[in-house]
């Protein structure tokens, strides 16, 4: 009680404290002019009266001081004091304020933006109760890449798998959703009922899938993500039973689900997959060859990764004996959800987070710089503020509080830096960080910002204690300040500081140039087609209208011959997958004339369908035999294009032209078709990974049900896509279109990520060479600043500007030299850490090297060149009348 | 401030105004004079230590301030006993009888 009183006081007299000055006067006039009347009706005269009375009462002043300080907030008011003392004096100082808190608020934004990224991804945990028990069950075998499992695999291992508590599949795919407005695509996942209660997420609305809806031929369900269900539905719970037309058939509404929920499922945007529906399998309709299910799975209560997987590589192991032709040569692997997610982002994070570090590290040792040729300055300042009275720690206190103004000033314009940043993220999301991440700025990020800037703050302010003690010591009033700076280890920490930026700023340079050089191999490298003027669109036959196989190649070809003959179009055809984007099909082929070494399975390779005419109008050449053309049906016998590559892997005699290529779909089947032609190589792996062997099929011998279709037109994109989709519409009105893209859109997308760190690094880099650059031009500043006299006894001696400049220059040129050396040494350990990331350049990329080089050392002599021309203008007599 | 009596511990200064507003609300000249008067002269009160006293027990609580008239039209700063200063002046005194009666006892050694 007496300890809330007594802050109560202490918080009116921190506010009102001048009041409370004031009452005490009056109080204490009060008591005088009592003291006095009194006095006087004993019999004093008036004046001894009032003197004897402030005599008894003592010096107001005194008490005065005493009351104030028995208020105890004086060390509030002293700051209050320190703080605008530091304000005022900063206003006065406006060139140094400002710069200082644009750097303070670059390295602090950087770092803070960048720790958002490493706070999201990981330290926060994933979005899903008991997320540590999350983990991605993989299908594997001899090649390097893990692949999804068949369904009656799945099956097998849910059952035989002790150390799981749940396992789940999903499949992400599209679908047709038909309302009153028309057809239209949208993201679907296909999920095995038990998928939301191994998230332990709860619907929002409804009870969500139960078991029985995953049994072959029961209701068919939907459930609408919260997304979905606000922007297609008005977020009426009234949709809840009511029954949606998917694909052709009426799927009745169970659920929706809630706002927080996200799903694991990358690739899919932040928005995530707008409807779910069960999928319905059970033992007699599982099938052991196609491997397209993606199965999630919860570990059990206790049981480590290291136990489930070996137990999952048990049972891999002992289908493989039951079921030799179709599971040989396969395993199992389990991959932590957060790796799955995380795993490729994480390198490319901490290395942003290094380069920030780098980056403050350069505002740092600029601001040391400026702070102690600033403390240098203001020596006089704080001698004669000594000399009335002003204690060491008082001063001390002074020179911390204007530096944390000014850290958290540039700390709050950082905060705003961050928070632009943010607006990059939706981009990042999309490209290369997973939507399960959540990043967001939120308390952490705001705590490291705040410590961020009051350790640059106090840090700084201690700064100046460096070379303290002679303030103190000389009588700095007496003494010129001629002698400033001088001190042998303050040149050296002065110089020192340069040197190290100069080499921090070589080194983020050499990283930039070999990001940039890496983005522009990959642009460079000839896609193996033509990128210009082609349009692109997927587009879905409906089911429920083309429901055999027969049906759906019959729209696709008429859809293409449709597509051909719209006016502007010069040429058109289809494909199941496009280059530079994932393909969903492998499968196994092998030449039938050879016989594949023992126990070994022929390599999984990518197959599309394709329509007529495919190559032509892709520009993709091709190197032997034919193209697909219309002649291809059904019914003729089946044919097969393969590519470059894939050819390479042919061992016979001659060409694989003419020959056989086989693939096992079941023991007693195998389909052959015959090799009618070789196309060219396309580079289509964003990454720049290089060439993969493919196959083609005509789309007539193998349908799908989505085909995206590429338009060869001169016309632009604004002109063409109506017209283009009346004539679909006109063709057929459900079949739904996807968003038409242009085919160097569709490339450019698949190196976003690149483009991105190509962007970044050299945004970095920049502002680092400027710095360092700035920190050069204060350096010879001061410098030239310094020896104004020895040069204006120069010039009386005889010596003329040029000569000056040439000695300014040189003066620096050591300097500047030790600091790229030690750039360069320090760019050759910093691009290894920097290799995975790069393509078609070395790491050790003489071009970048001299590159950056080059540059730090122009923009150190540049940035020296305006103090030398100062120096150059000195005039001895100027500068002899100041002693 | 006489020479001769010396200063009163600060405990005791606060005893002594707590116990001068328990029987009425005073100011601070006011108090100085009946402390004075109630020990016909013994006790010499030093205006620094009143007003620190004063200061330092209205942030404890104890006592309030307020201003208010005097019969001479006068506006004065009066200060007023609070619940919490009234126990604590209960404490205050029971403690000075106790140091009364120590002091006493060691005395009557001699």
């Amino acid at each position: 009680m007496r300890i809330l009183s007594d802050l109560w006081f202490r918080f009116r007299a921190l506010f009102w404290g001048g009041r409370m000055d004031e009452e005490f006067l009056e109080e204490a006039a009060f008591h005088m002019e009592m003291e006095t009347k009194e006095s006087i009706r004993n019999g004093m005269s008036p004046k001894e009266a009032r003197r004897q009375a402030q005599i008894a009462f003592g010096g107001v002043e005194t008490h005065r001081e005493r009351a104030r300080e028995a208020r105890g907030v004086r060390l509030a008011e002293e700051l209050c004091q320190d703080l605008r003392f530091a304000i005022r004096s900063l206003r006065r100082r406006p060139a140094y304020s400002v710069f200082v808190i644009l750097t303070v608020a670059l390295g602090i934004g950087g770092i803070s933006a960048t720790f958002t990224l490493i706070n999201g991804v990981f330290l926060r945990p994933l979005p899903y109760e008991g997320a540590d028990q999350l983990v991605m069950v993989w299908n594997t075998d001899a090649e390097p890449e893990p692949f999804e499992l068949t369904s009656a695999d799945f099956l097998d291992w849910r059952e035989q798998a002790q150390s799981f508590s749940d396992f789940s599949a999903y499949v992400p795919s599209g679908s047709i959703l038909e309302r009153d407005l028309g057809a239209e695509m949208v993201t679907t996942v296909r999920v095995t009922p038990g998928f939301f209660t191994l998230l332990r997420v709860d619907p929002a609305l409804g009870l969500g899938f139960l078991p029985r809806h995953g049994i072959p031929g029961s209701d068919p369900v939907v459930m609408l993500s919260q997304s979905a269900w606000l922007t297609r539905f008005g977020g009426d719970p009234a949709v809840l039973e009511q029954n949606l037309s998917i694909d052709g058939e009426v799927h009745r509404v169970v659920g929706v689900l809630p706002p927080s929920f996200r799903a694991p499922i990358p690739g899919i945007g932040r928005e995530g997959p707008e409807l779910w529906v069960p999928i319905q399998l059970d033992a007699a309709t599982a099938i052991r060859e196609s491997h397209h299910l993606k199965v999630l799975g919860r570990l059990a209560d206790g049981v480590s990764l290291n136990e489930a997987g070996a137990e999952l590589v048990g049972v891999a192991r002992q289908l493989e004996l039951a079921y030799p032709e179709t599971n040989a040569g396969e395993s199992a692997v389990i991959i932590p959800l957060r790796d799955q997610h995380y795993g490729a982002t994480k390198a490319p994070i901490l290395m942003a987070f290094g380069a920030a570090v780098l980056l403050m590290l350069i505002v740092c040792a600029n601001l040391a710089n400026l702070v102690l040729a600033h403390g240098e300055t203001r020596r006089r300042e704080f001698a004669i503020r000594t000399s009335i009275g002003a204690g060491s720690i008082r001063l001390l206190r002074l020179l911390i509080v204007e530096n944390l103004v000014l850290a958290l000033s540039g700390g709050l314009m950082g905060f705003g830096l961050v928070v632009a940043g943010g607006l990059l993220l939706p981009a990042l999301q999309r490209s290369f960080l997973s939507p399960v991440a959540d990043i967001r700025i939120d308390i952490q990020v705001g705590a490291f910002l705040l410590v961020s800037a009051v350790l640059v703050g106090v840090f700084f302010g201690l700064l100046p204690l460096v070379g303290w003690r002679r303030v103190r010591i000389q009588a700095a009033l007496k003494q010129h300040s001629c002698a400033s700076g001088t001190g042998l280890s303050t040149q050296f920490w002065r110089r020192g500081l340069v040197v190290i930026q100069i080499c921090l700023a070589v080194g983020l340079s050499v990283n930039a140039g070999l990001l940039v050089r890496s983005l522009q191999a990959l642009t460079r490298v000839p896609p193996g087609l033509e990128l210009d003027s082609a349009l692109t669109f997927s587009v879905l036959a409906p089911w429920f209208r083309y429901s055999d196989r027969e049906a759906r190649s019959a729209f696709f070809e008429q859809l293409g011959e449709v597509l051909s003959r719209v006016p502007g179009v010069d040429a058109a055809a289809l494909t199941s997958d496009l280059p530079f984007q994932a393909v969903n099909s492998y499968n196994r082929f092998v030449f039938e004339d050879e016989i594949p070494p023992e126990d070994t399975r022929p390599p999984l390779v990518e197959y599309r369908s394709v329509g007529p005419g495919l190559f032509r109008v892709l520009g993709i050449g091709v190197l032997e035999g034919r193209e697909f053309e219309s002649s291809d049906r059904s019914t003729s016998p089946l044919v097969a294009i393969i590519n470059e590559e894939m050819a390479k892997g042919f061992q016979g005699v001659g060409s694989p032209v003419g020959r056989i290529l086989a693939q096992v779909i079941s023991p007693d089947r195998t389909t052959r078709a015959r090799i009618v032609g070789i196309v060219a190589n396309v580079m289509d792996d964003g990454y720049g990974g290089g060439v993969e062997p493919a196959v083609y099929f005509p789309f007539a011998q193998r349908p799908v049900s989505g085909m995206t279709a590429i338009v060869r037109s001169t016309h632009g994109a604004p002109a063409i896509v109506p017209v283009l989709r009346e004539a679909v519409a006109n063709f057929e009105p459900q079949a739904p279109i996807g968003p038409p893209r242009t085919l160097r859109e569709v490339a450019a997308a698949s190196l976003s990520t690149q483009r991105l760190a190509a962007r970044l690094g050299a945004i970095v880099a920049f502002l680092a060479t400027l710095l360092s650059g700035i920190g050069v031009f204060g350096l010879v500043r001061l410098m030239a600043t310094n020896r104004r006299r020895e040069f204006g006894l120069r010039v009386a001696l005889g010596a003329n500007g040029t000569d000056l400049f040439r000695m300014v220059l040189r003066w620096c040129l050591p300097l500047t030299l030790l600091g790229v050396s030690a750039g360069v040494l320090f760019g050759l350990f910093s691009t290894r850490v920097l290799s995975s990331m790069l393509f078609g350049v070395d790491p050790l990329d003489p071009l970048s090297f001299s590159a950056a080089a080059f540059l730090l050392t122009l923009v150190s002599l540049l940035a020296a060149v305006l103090p030398a021309r100062t120096a150059m203008r000195s005039e001895p007599v100027e500068v002899l009348k100041e002693f | 401030m006489s020479g001769k009596t010396p200063d009163m511990i600060q405990g005791t200064l606060d005893m002594l105004v707590l116990r001068v507003l328990s029987l009425e609300p005073m100011h601070g000249w006011g108090i100085t004079k009946r402390i004075q008067q109630g020990s016909e002269g013994a006790l010499q009160v030093n205006q620094g230590s009143l007003y620190t006293s004063l200061l330092r027990m209205t942030r404890a609580g104890w006592i309030k301030s307020e201003w208010r008239v005097t019969e001479n039209k006068r506006k004065a700063k009066y200060y007023v006993l609070t619940k919490a200063g009234k126990k604590q002046l209960g404490l205050e005194e029971k403690r000075w009888m106790r140091l009364a009666s120590a002091v006493e006892q060691i005395r009557s050694l001699t």
